[in-house]
C-alpha cells in the first residue's frame, strides 16, 4: 500500500503524500521521541523526514526496498545526525507524572518510580543504543534489518543491543539506591 | 549442531532479552533446555524478563508530539531528477571525421617530397630564437667539457 502510495507522491500527488504521513507519521514519531527523548528535536526530525520524502521521493526505487522501510532509512539518518546536536544526559521529570491503571495506589507509585527510573536511565544512553532497542524491542526488526538501517553488521547490533542492556540494567539498579 | 554452552545461552538472552520469539530460530529450544537446567541461565533469564518489562513499558510511554505540518511540506517544490547531458547525437560522427581528415592530412604532407628534413614535426616548428639558444647551450658545454692542451697532457 505504502509503495503504490510513494510512486504517486513522486509524480506531485498531494494526496497520496497525505496518506502518506496519516499512515507513517505515528510510528515515525515514536521512534524518534525514543530515539532522541527530547520532544522538539523529535518533531523537528519527523518534519524533516516527511520533506525529504516529498521533495526527494523520485529517489524512492521499490525494486530495493518498501516505501515504509526507506522512509524509516531516512528517519533513522536524521536522528543519528541530530544527536550530535543534542545534550547527551537530560533528566525526563515527567517520567514521574505518567499514568497508571492500577486501582492500588501503592502498587501505582511503584510502578510510576519504576517506569521513571526507566526513563531516566534511557536518557543516559547513548542515543544510537536507544535507536537499536527501539528498533528491536519496539519496531520489532531483525537483527539484520537493524544492522541495515543503521549501516553496519548483524553482529555489531548484537553487541550494541548487548551492551544498551546491560548499562540500561546498571543505571536503573544506580538511580534505585 | 553443537551443543549451546551456558556461556552463549546467557549472550543470547543479553542481547535479545526474554523472548524466545526474539531468539535465533535454531537456539530456542536448546535454550529453553538449558534454562530448566542451569541455574545461571536461569536467572539472566529472569532478569531479562524484568528488563524487558521496564522496556516495554518506557516504548508505550511515547508522548504524543505536534503532527506534521503537511500543508508546508507540499508547498515546497519536488526536485526532479537532473537530465543526463550528453553531447547531440550528430557530434560524434562528425568529431570522427574531423580527425581522420586530419590525420590523412598532417600523413599526406610528411610523405611529400618538398617536406623538411627534419622527420620530427615537433622539430620543423620549433623557433628561431629556440635554436639559438640551444646551440648556444652546447657551446657552453663544450666549453666545459672539451680539456684542454694541459689537460690532454695529463689525461
Amino acid at each position: 500500500m505504502a509503495t503504490a502510495l510513494m510512486l504517486r507522491v513522486a509524480q506531485g500527488d498531494a494526496a497520496a503524500f497525505t496518506a502518506m504521513v496519516h499512515h507513517l507519521e505515528r510510528p515515525a514519531q515514536a521512534l524518534a521521541w525514543r530515539t532522541l527523548m527530547d520532544r522538539a528535536a523529535a518533531e523537528d526530525v519527523c518534519q524533516q523526514a516527511f520533506l525529504k520524502l516529498w521533495t526527494q521521493g523520485h529517489r524512492f526505487d521499490p525494486a530495493r526496498g518498501t516505501a515504509e522501510a526507506w522512509f524509516r532509512r531516512i528517519l533513522v539518518n536524521l536522528c543519528l545526525d541530530r544527536r550530535r546536536a543534542i545534550r547527551p544526559v537530560q533528566a525526563i521529570d515527567d517520567g514521574f507524572d505518567i499514568a497508571d491503571p492500577a486501582p492500588d495506589p501503592e502498587a501505582q507509585a511503584i510502578a510510576a518510580d519504576r517506569q521513571a527510573r526507566v526513563d531516566m536511565a534511557m536518557a543516559r544512553l547513548n542515543p544510537r543504543q536507544r535507536l537499536a532497542l527501539s528498533l528491536f524491542h519496539g519496531e520489532g526488526l531483525s537483527m539484520a534489518e537493524i544492522a541495515t538501517r543503521m549501516e553496519t553488521t548483524p553482529k555489531a547490533i548484537e553487541g550494541l543491543l548487548g551492551r544498551a542492556r546491560n548499562e540500561l540494567r546498571t543505571m536503573m539498579n544506580e538511580t534505585s539506591l | 549442531m553443537t551443543a549451546l554452552t551456558p556461556e552463549a545461552a546467557i549472550a543470547i538472552i543479553a542481547s535479545h532479552g526474554a523472548d524466545p520469539a526474539r531468539w535465533p530460530a535454531d537456539a530456542a529450544a536448546p535454550l529453553l533446555d538449558l534454562a530448566a537446567s542451569d541455574a545461571d541461565v536461569a536467572a539472566a533469564l529472569a532478569d531479562a524478563r524484568t528488563l524487558d518489562a521496564d522496556l516495554a513499558g518506557w516504548l508505550a510511554a511515547t508522548p504524543a508530539l505536534a503532527a506534521v505540518d503537511v500543508t508546508a511540506i507540499t508547498a515546497v517544490p519536488q526536485e526532479r531528477p537532473a537530465p543526463v547531458s550528453r553531447p547531440a547525437f550528430g557530434w560524434r560522427p562528425a568529431l570522427l571525421a574531423a580527425s581522420l581528415t586530419m590525420m590523412i592530412a598532417t600523413a599526406g604532407w610528411l610523405a611529400m617530397p618538398g617536406a623538411p628534413e627534419s622527420a620530427s614535426p615537433i622539430a620543423s616548428t620549433r623557433s628561431p630564437s629556440a635554436v639559438a639558444e640551444a646551440d648556444e647551450t652546447d657551446l657552453v658545454f663544450a666549453h666545459v667539457f672539451t680539456p684542454t692542451a694541459a689537460e690532454e697532457d695529463l689525461i
